[in-house]
């Protein structure tokens, strides 16, 4: 009980900051293909090595599979193939991103970028159309000085 | 039952619980009357009972009590001596309770009589004397101050509800040398047990890792440490599963309340009998059973049991019988609800499957009896009332079946039409660790719950399977088991000559045989749920983690099974259309159809040994018979042609053989090509091809097929063949042969005549019977099971209570081997039981019992 009350008190502390702040996001940005991705840090549990992953014939096929993440079965999805990228991506890393009162899910992804603190107010509504990708699992857009940060829907991804 | 019922069925068994520690109390208590800790435990159940009875308001029960708590506790603090006059009423305290809680039981409320009323007065007045005694003795002070304290930790300890009594395992101080009735129970939370189950199963997991490291290294001292710590990860397993069992007792012991109600406002007078009510089952098992098991009592009473009138009228006693039965078998409990009412009306539910568009006219008509039972599992079927009123059976039953299965268990339904109806649960153990066997399909590994098998057999894929249509099916005993291969299920595309290793696999209905690549040993392994993704696939239960950290799939039987259904399903609905069959009560076979030239034959796939494909110029000439060489054995070729009026088949590059094996022989029938394989019954007509070697005819897709008599044709071929005696040798027995099938009539007719044996048949029970009448002379009989009019189960029964027939040796017939089906023709006096299409055996058996 008591470590619950604790969590809690944190958690709001956190959004508290986030106000006082000049409002900002913490985002981890990986990369799949030539895109470059991000998912907000808070929804990010670790960044898991593994890819010994046992296939689940049968599955959809943006399913890569289950893995053992210290005794928890783990879901790995296939992010590329689940956001529609028309390329083929070879998955080196798992991004374990954390789910409410439920095991985590991995997605698998190709290379970790930089850990990136976003303004809020320069965040973009992604365009009617983005080439490659299946635009309604792109939540927001940040332009970087040379690329285009695209910030996934982690809830419409993970949403079944 | 309502709630507040539920609350007084828990509370009743509680008391009778408090009643018997006061018992055995009291009885400890004469053998050491100072023995503290024994009055101290008298007065806690006392306190108990005293506070239940006061939340339900039984305020009779609530004062005695209150009384003799009050005595107790005097007694407890050495405030009195335990006199003879002191025990004494206490114990006809105990009495009373014990009449209380029995009357409620029965009318939900106390009793209100005279002499219950003056032993309370008696004990107030008793008590009141007692306390005088000891403000004589004492100031009152310090035993008050003492039972506040004492009613203190009581109220703590009574709020805290729902929770688990385990047995305590801390030592306890032990203050006397003598027998002590000690608290030998302590409540716990039952998150807490779940929480120490999974972590149990967190060191399984770890030490099976060491186990395995531990064996890279060969190191004395390490390999018998890693031993050790094997040993008690097991035990700690063991006693923390131990500690989530809980009695079956428990949920059984609701049933008589259930079932005085219902059988009272139906009408009708039910004994109940509860049997194993000591088999214990995982706490979350007996939860998820309670209602599954409600319900199938309800029906039983509601449907099954009829008014104690009818019964009266059809010669049953008047009360109905209704067995709650558990008991372990292997890793499983069984559970069965057996009733002896009127049983289903199989032919019921046959209509009312067409009427309620179920099953076209066609597959009704061709379905066995054990198919159409399994409609009453259906969804559509049960929620029809007028199909509840009329087979009996159903409300709901798709829910019951669907609740057992989400305990990994399976369940059953056998009746006996106007004797009664046994429902078999099976379910394990325990839901968090099973036993499982672990195979291979290509590099990954999968475990199937131990459960759900059946048996291993290596086999030659090649040669003893038979593939037709789409499916491939494998002979184990006479029985036809479709065959899957995990490789194909899973679609990895494993490589098919690997697969020698059919697993058999049992659904609790059907078999099924799986190939896969490799068998490993038994593991107990800890099933983990699989995420929201792979909800409907239906051959996963769950995943486990292997002793290298690496994970398998846990493969669910029921839901493989279904893949089996898909193809069968398929060639049924290809010959749907086209086949045309009368309505029998007989069960379906696989039949093989195949050519000759341009006549299409068919014959029962179980009476194949296997197929192959021939190349003409194999065929060689031998001491002026066609034989070929397969597989280093010379077997002969038999034409039909040369038997039947049939045109001679054309000359083919290649043939396809029917091999057909019995006593190590083996002989081959050669045809042009095979058509397919379908599942129809063989009710056969008789008539147009009346010519020996042919049974019948039917029409299937438009074409007239053909029914050979095998072992007719092969006796025509070589009439040694079987290795028949000589006739002088054999006295000729006489023997009646009850079949509704012509098919099978005419076969067993025909091989039986061959033997040497008088045969006369009937279609039915009823036609045996009128048979019998005019000529009891006969030497046996041989019955089918399944059939209009009067079924075997009926006839067998007659027979043998009827003391001119009773001595004539009776053998039971069915299509396939099922044990239930043999314990109930033996149990009904029946002499032998064989499968149809086992003339091998059949033979033997007649044998045995004419000789």
């Amino acid at each position: 009980m008591e470590l619950v009350k604790r969590e809690e008190g944190f958690l709001e502390k956190k959004e508290e900051k986030k106000l006082s702040i000049s409002k900002s996001s913490t985002v981890v940005t990986f990369y799949l293909g030539d895109f470059l991705f991000g998912i907000p840090a808070e929804k990010v549990m670790e960044i898991n090595k593994d890819i010994n992953v046992t296939p689940v014939p049968l599955s959809e096929d943006y399913i890569l599979g289950i893995i053992n993440l210290r005794g928890q079965i783990v879901t790995v999805i296939n992010l590329a193939k689940k956001i529609g990228l028309d390329k083929e991506i070879v998955p080196k890393l798992g991004l374990i991103i954390k789910k409410e009162g439920e095991v985590p899910i991995s997605f698998a992804i190709e290379e970790i970028g930089e850990i990136l603190e976003i303004p809020l107010s320069r965040l973009e509504k992604p365009p009617e159309n983005i080439e490659g990708v299946n635009k309604e699992y792109i939540k927001e857009l940040y332009q970087l000085p040379d690329k285009l940060l695209l910030i996934l829907d982690v809830e419409k991804i993970i949403e079944f | 039952m309502n709630f507040d019922e539920d609350i007084l069925q828990d509370f009743l068994v509680e008391a009778k619980e408090g009643i018997n520690n006061l018992e055995e109390g009291f009885v400890e208590l004469e053998k050491n009357r100072k023995n503290v800790e024994v009055l101290k435990s008298l007065f806690r159940t006392m306190h108990s009972l005293k506070g239940a009875s006061g939340f339900f308001g039984f305020k009779t029960m609530e004062s005695i009590a209150h009384f003799s708590e009050d005595i107790l506790s005097k007694l407890r603090d050495g405030l009195i001596e335990p006199e003879e006059d002191v025990i004494d009423i206490l114990l006809k305290a105990v009495d009373y309770i014990k009449y209380i809680i029995k009357f409620i039981e029965e009318n939900k409320t106390e009793p209100i009589e005279d002499k219950i009323l003056d032993f309370l007065v008696e004990l107030s007045n008793f008590n009141e004397v007692l306390n005088k005694k000891v403000k004589e003795v004492s100031g009152e002070k310090r035993f008050e101050e003492i039972k506040e304290e004492i009613e203190e930790k009581i109220e703590e300890e009574s709020e805290q509800e729902k929770l688990l009594v385990i047995e305590k395992t801390e030592e306890k101080e032990i203050k006397e040398t003598s027998i002590e009735l000690i608290e030998t129970h302590v409540k716990v939370d039952v998150k807490l047990l779940d929480q120490l189950m999974n972590l149990a199963g967190e060191l399984v997991l770890a030490r099976n890792r060491v186990v395995q490291l531990a064996q890279r290294i060969i190191d004395e001292d390490l390999s018998r440490s890693v031993q050790a710590l094997s040993m008690i990860t097991t035990e700690i397993q063991e006693t923390i599963m131990k500690t989530r069992m809980q009695p079956i007792g428990t949920v059984f012991n609701k049933f008589p309340r259930i079932v005085r109600d219902l059988a009272k406002s139906l009408g009708k007078k039910v004994n109940l009998h509860l049997e194993g009510t000591e088999t214990e089952l995982d706490r979350s098992i007996i939860e998820a059973i309670k209602d599954p098991l409600t319900h199938l009592v309800r029906n039983a009473i509601d449907h099954g049991i009829e008014p104690p009138e009818v019964r009266v009228q059809i010669g049953k006693p008047q009360e109905g019988t209704l067995i709650l039965r558990a008991y372990q078998e292997g890793g499983q409990v069984v559970i069965e609800v057996e009733d002896d009412g009127k049983g289903i009306d199989v032919e019921k539910i046959r209509q009312k499957a067409i009427e309620k568009g179920l099953l076209s006219y066609e597959e009704a008509i061709s379905s066995s009896e054990k198919e159409l039972l399994s409609l009453i599992f259906k969804p559509g079927f049960s929620t029809a009332e007028n199909v509840t009123q009329i087979s009996g059976r159903g409300v709901g039953m798709d829910v019951v079946k669907a609740n057992i299965e989400k305990l990994g268990g399976s369940i059953e339904l056998n009746t006996i039409y106007g004797k009664g109806t046994t429902i078999k649960i099976k379910i394990p153990l325990t839901l968090a660790i099973i036993p499982a066997l672990i195979v291979t399909s290509g590099e990954y590994r999968y475990a199937i719950p131990q459960i759900n098998l059946k048996e291993l057999i290596i086999i030659q894929p090649e040669r003893e399977l038979l593939k037709i249509g789409n499916t491939e099916f494998y002979r184990l005993r006479g029985e036809v088991i479709p065959v899957l291969r995990l490789s194909e299920i899973l679609k990895t595309n494993g490589k098919k000559e690997n697969q020698k290793n059919l697993v058999i696999l049992t659904t609790g209905e059907k078999f099924v045989g799986l190939l896969v690549d490799k068998i490993f040993a038994s593991e107990e392994i800890v099933v983990k749920p699989l995420g929201k993704w792979f909800k409907n696939i239906p051959i996963y239960s769950g995943a486990t983690i292997m002793g290298d950290g690496k994970l398998a799939l846990i493969l669910d039987v029921v839901g493989l099974s279904q893949f089996v259904g898909i193809s069968v399903e398929e060639v049924e609905k290809k010959y749907e259309a086209a086949t045309k069959v009368k309505i029998s009560t007989e069960e379906s076979y696989f039949i093989l159809l195949f050519d000759i030239g341009k006549e299409r034959m068919a014959l029962p796939i179980a009476l194949i040994s296997r197929l192959d494909k021939v190349k003409a110029n194999k065929i060689q000439i031998s001491g002026g018979k066609e034989v070929i060489v397969y597989k280093n054995e010379v077997v002969p070729i038999i034409r039909l042609e040369n038997y039947l009026p049939i045109e001679k088949i054309p000359p083919q590059e290649e043939y396809i053989i029917l091999f057909f094996t019995e006593k190590d022989k083996t002989c081959g029938i050669l045809c042009s090509q095979i058509v397919d394989t379908i599942e129809i019954t063989l009710n056969v007509e008789e008539g147009i091809y009346n010519y020996p070697g042919i049974l019948g005819h039917k029409i299937i897709e438009g074409k007239t097929v053909l029914f050979i008599d095998i072992y007719k044709i092969i006796e025509m071929y070589d009439p040694e063949w079987f290795g028949i005696k000589k006739k002088e040798e054999i006295k000729k027995k006489k023997i009646l042969l009850v079949e509704d099938s012509t098919f099978f009539r005419n076969m067993i007719k025909n091989y039986l005549q061959t033997e040497g044996y008088e045969v006369e048949t009937v279609q039915n029970g009823k036609e045996a019977l009128e048979k019998l009448a005019i000529n009891k002379y006969f030497d046996l009989i041989i019955t089918d099971l399944q059939m209009p009019e009067m079924d075997g189960f009926e006839f067998i029964k007659i027979v043998k209570s009827t003391p001119d027939y009773e001595k004539i040796p009776i053998i039971a017939i069915t299509p396939l081997a099922e044990e239930e089906t043999r314990k109930k023709v033996l149990e009904l006096g029946a002499n032998g039981y064989e499968v149809k299409l086992d003339r091998e055996k059949l033979i033997t058996q007649i044998e045995n019992l004419g000789g």
